[in-house]
């Protein structure tokens, strides 16, 4: 199937998400870590990263089996999140999002990029199933994905630590199937 | 389900949401109401976890699928535990 066109620029009501390699990535998010709610949110850890640290830790975009795209608002230039897609296992996609500019934040960015790109995701590859992995006490993160449909299939528990706070989490899996997704399209478009 | 609960929980979230509490049906999904976006969500459960006096646990958390169900979480009024 075309998975070359999850590397194009795609476009959803309100934004450009422009496909970035892996350098184009590092180079728009490393300032974002200095942004402690927005790497913690992002990662789970606010810890301070270094430039090699965040490159090595960043997804490794490589537009094949990896994608990172930022998050554009139309007619503007400067992005205001990053969507990442990692391809893996059998037909599995795991998902990652953050928004960075917080005047966006409660504006239904997530639900609107997200649900534009798992469109493409499934129109354009033999992806059957997506994933996302969630730290327990992010409660944006875990109603967005509920909201889209994704189910809570499994807990991680204490499998996370956050250096700076010490705090320990349990990571929250959601997944959603193909078949799930139509048929909610289905019922959306009456 | 007891009707004093689904009120105080009614309450809570029309008090973030701006709307009244007659306006939170007992049976609506967790994200229906229109003003419910997901940093409405993060203050309706912050609010409920103060009026709970403790924080939801992160399976608690992945378990809200409508209004009903933060009522379950709350204490009955024989305090014991729903």
């Amino acid at each position: 199937m075309g998975r070359q066109a999850l590397r194009e620029r795609i476009e959803s009501e309100r934004f450009d998400l422009v496909p970035l390699n892996r350098w184009q990535a590092f180079r728009l998010t490393y300032p974002w870590t200095r942004d402690i709610e927005f790497v913690t949110s992002f990662t789970g850890s606010g810890a301070t990263r270094s430039l090699r640290g965040w490159y090595r830790e960043m997804i490794r975009a490589n537009k094949r089996r990896r994608f990172v795209h930022a998050i554009v608002p139309r007619g503007g230039s400067v992005p205001i999140g990053i969507h990442t897609m990692s391809m893996y296992g059998y037909r599995s996609c795991r998902l990652g999002i953050g928004i960075q500019d917080r005047s966006w934040w409660g504006k239904g960015v997530v639900q609107e990029v997200r649900a534009r790109l798992i469109d493409h995701i499934f129109e354009h590859s033999d992806v059957e199933r997506l994933h996302a992995e969630v730290v327990g006490r992010n409660l944006p993160s875990v109603f967005n994905y509920q909201k889209l449909g994704f189910a809570h299939v499994g807990t991680m528990h204490r499998s996370k630590s956050d250096p700076v706070t010490g705090q320990v989490h349990d990571m929250l899996i959601f997944e959603m199937f193909r078949d799930e997704w139509m048929r909610r399209k289905a019922e959306r478009n009456g | 389900m007891d009707e004093a609960r689904l009120t105080v929980v009614a309450g809570i979230i029309a008090g973030v949401l701006g709307c009244r509490p007659q306006d939170v049906p007992a049976d609506a999904p967790v994200g229906s109401l229109p003003q419910w976006d997901s940093i409405a969500h993060l203050s309706i459960v912050l609010a409920f976890e103060e009026k709970l006096g403790r924080q939801l646990t992160p399976d608690e958390i992945a378990a809200l699928k409508t209004v009903a169900s933060l009522a379950d979480l709350l204490p009955s009024e024989a305090g014991t535990p729903a």
